[in-house]
């Protein structure tokens, strides 16, 4: 197995296992048991070259750890979640890039750079979304309006982008 | 701009408006290390790179069937890339056999990358189109593609099939010495005729029996001059005339016979050209040997059916190409209204020979057997076989070839001896 894939596949039970133990221990067994299910679904699809169970997967495990915020699930499983299944559905997309084309070009090479870079991101992501939970900042309401503004004016960037015609297959 | 990176950027921005919709901190936490990974990604955003490619192949001309080694050399000429993908698509007709035509590296100022391959395919003539290039940073969402010349051409020429003489008549032959009879009395084998005896002339040829009935003068046998003909070939390609099933094409047996008699005429010593008609008019000026053997596989190898409003009919046939009373072979399933200027082309004096793939009997065992089926094929073959006998009786030698016999089999079956003059020469 390479180390990539390895990577792969404790990212892809990070994700689903963390959420799954918070809202057990929130006594919500079916959402638990949904998440494993989940998790099966997408090392199937890992297995089969299914990218949508990808983005299922990290769709699946962003919204059941924000969900879990108001069903008294702990944050910190959530972020546990977020963290591993962005880092499970890289390597995954690494992964189909690389299994449609010549295996012994400087394989080892590329998959050690990808995987420095993936966690210099992952360890930043997860050490600020920590810290974050720790913070605490009374936002009054020009502070909410200000950060609706940027939020929507994000978007509407976002939605330009999206009619831009695209240039990859990928 | 790809769809992962619209993905990340709605469920961010889904989750920032949940947060300050419910006033819930702790949703902005969740949000951060999605915004990390796209910072990240629009931090390491690729710029166009400077590449050159280089492809150099094994061959650039084979038969069909024979493998062509490919090797592919992509140098990076800027800055460092981190992840690189170097795609290069074989053309439609050919496959890969052996090696990669795909690669994802990455390169460093200067840095190299070689790929190699085994390509087959059919007839064909291509130039090996650009390579393409995608450069990414390392995490993939964002990406810059270009397309770096590598240019390389390459031909797979028909596989000629080896025939034996085909014997053609032609009114009008060329000053040289070949197999074709010159109807001029002259050094040969074939007796030509009988004339008064000259002083220098063999006693061996004297013809005693002509000579016995005249005492007082002595007469002597001619012989007929062989020389070389031109032979201008015809290829139909008009897309109506092409008949395809699957991987197979009546338009390729017809490539296959031109090359055939290409070769044939050639070895001969015969003065051969080729017009290619169908979208367009291609033209091989005629000529002799090896070298214009050359110029007829290439012509053919690139030749494709076409439809054109112009050429749909075969009226607008140039025939200033083809010298007066020269030979002239027609690849072609033929249709009925082909018979006017086929008819017309024998009046002026050019010999004709017809080679006429079969399109009923190539299509008809594709066919399902039934009985609406079995009647139109019935009607088809009388049609056919009107036409053909038409040409026939307008001097018109005709070769109907079913194109799963041998080439050389139909030929000989059909022409064994050389046709006698044309019973009437005319088009009602």
């Amino acid at each position: 197995m390479r180390p990539t894939d390895r990577v792969r596949l404790a990212a892809t039970l990070l994700a689903v296992l963390a959420p799954a133990v918070g809202y057990g221990l929130a006594r919500l067994w079916g959402a638990s048991l949904l998440l494993i299910g989940l998790g099966g679904l997408w090392l199937a699809g890992q297995w089969k070259g299914w990218l949508w169970s990808g983005t299922a997967g990290l769709a699946g495990v962003v919204l059941a750890g924000t969900a879990g915020l108001w069903l008294g699930v702990g944050a910190g499983w959530g972020l546990a979640g977020v963290v591993g299944a962005l880092a499970a559905w890289d390597l995954h997309w690494f992964a189909h890039r690389r299994g449609r084309t010549a295996v012994s070009l400087e394989e080892e090479r590329l998959e050690w750079l990808h995987l420095r870079r993936l966690a210099a991101v992952i360890g930043l992501g997860a050490a600020l979304g920590g810290g974050a939970l720790l913070v605490r900042v009374n936002l009054g309401f020009g502070g909410a309006l200000l950060l609706g503004g940027l939020a929507l004016a994000g978007l509407a960037l976002l939605l330009k982008s999206s009619r831009q015609p695209p240039t990859s297959n990928l | 701009m790809n769809r992962r990176f619209l993905l990340l950027g709605a469920l961010a921005y889904l989750l920032l408006l949940l947060g300050l919709g419910s006033l819930t901190g702790e949703v902005f936490a969740l949000v951060i290390p999605l915004a990390v990974y796209m910072g990240a990604a629009l931090l390491y955003a690729p710029r166009p790179a400077r590449m050159s490619a280089f492809r150099t192949l094994s061959t650039g001309r084979v038969l069909p069937g024979t493998p062509i080694q490919v090797r592919l050399r992509v140098v990076n000429e800027g800055d460092r890339l981190e992840e690189v993908l170097i795609e290069s698509s074989p053309p439609p007709s050919f496959r890969v056999t052996d090696g990669w035509t795909r690669a994802l590296v990455t390169l460093s100022p200067g840095g190299a990358v070689e790929l190699t391959y085994t390509l087959e395919g059919e007839r064909a003539s291509v130039t090996l189109g650009p390579v393409q290039v995608t450069v990414r940073e390392h995490l993939g969402l964002l990406f810059c593609k270009m397309a770096v010349p590598a240019p390389a051409h390459l031909q797979i020429l028909p596989q000629p099939v080896r025939l034996k003489r085909l014997a053609i008549r032609p009114l009008r032959t060329r000053a040289y010495a070949g197999p074709v009879p010159a109807r001029q009395p002259g050094s040969g084998v074939e007796f030509f005729g009988v004339r008064e005896y000259q002083p220098g002339d063999p006693l061996r040829w004297l013809n005693w029996k002509a000579s016995g009935r005249h005492p007082h003068a002595l007469f002597t046998n001619e012989f007929e001059q062989e020389r070389i003909a031109d032979v201008g070939l015809i290829l139909d390609a008009r897309r109506r005339s092409d008949v395809q099933f699957r991987a197979d094409s009546l338009f390729e047996h017809a490539v296959r016979a031109a090359a055939s008699l290409a070769d044939m005429f050639l070895n001969e010593g015969n003065r051969v050209g080729l017009l290619v008609y169908g979208g367009v008019l291609d033209w091989t000026f005629p000529g002799y040997g090896r070298v214009q053997r050359e110029r007829l596989m290439r012509a053919l190898a690139s030749a494709r059916t076409g439809a054109s409003l112009v050429f749909d009919r075969l009226d607008y046939l140039p025939t200033r190409f083809f010298p007066s009373r020269s030979q002239i072979v027609l690849i072609s399933p033929l249709w009925r209204d082909d018979l006017p200027t086929l008819i017309r082309l024998r009046a002026r004096g050019y010999q004709l020979l017809v080679v006429s793939p079969d399109p009923l009997a190539f299509e008809a065992e594709r066919l399902p057997t039934q009985p609406s089926v079995e009647t139109a094929l019935r009607i088809a073959r009388l049609e056919r076989r009107f036409v053909l006998r038409r040409l026939r009786r307008a001097g018109v030698r005709v070769v109907d070839w079913d194109v799963q016999r041998p080439l050389g089999e139909a030929l000989y079956a059909a022409l064994g001896r050389v046709a006698a003059r044309p019973m009437a020469v005319g088009w009602r």
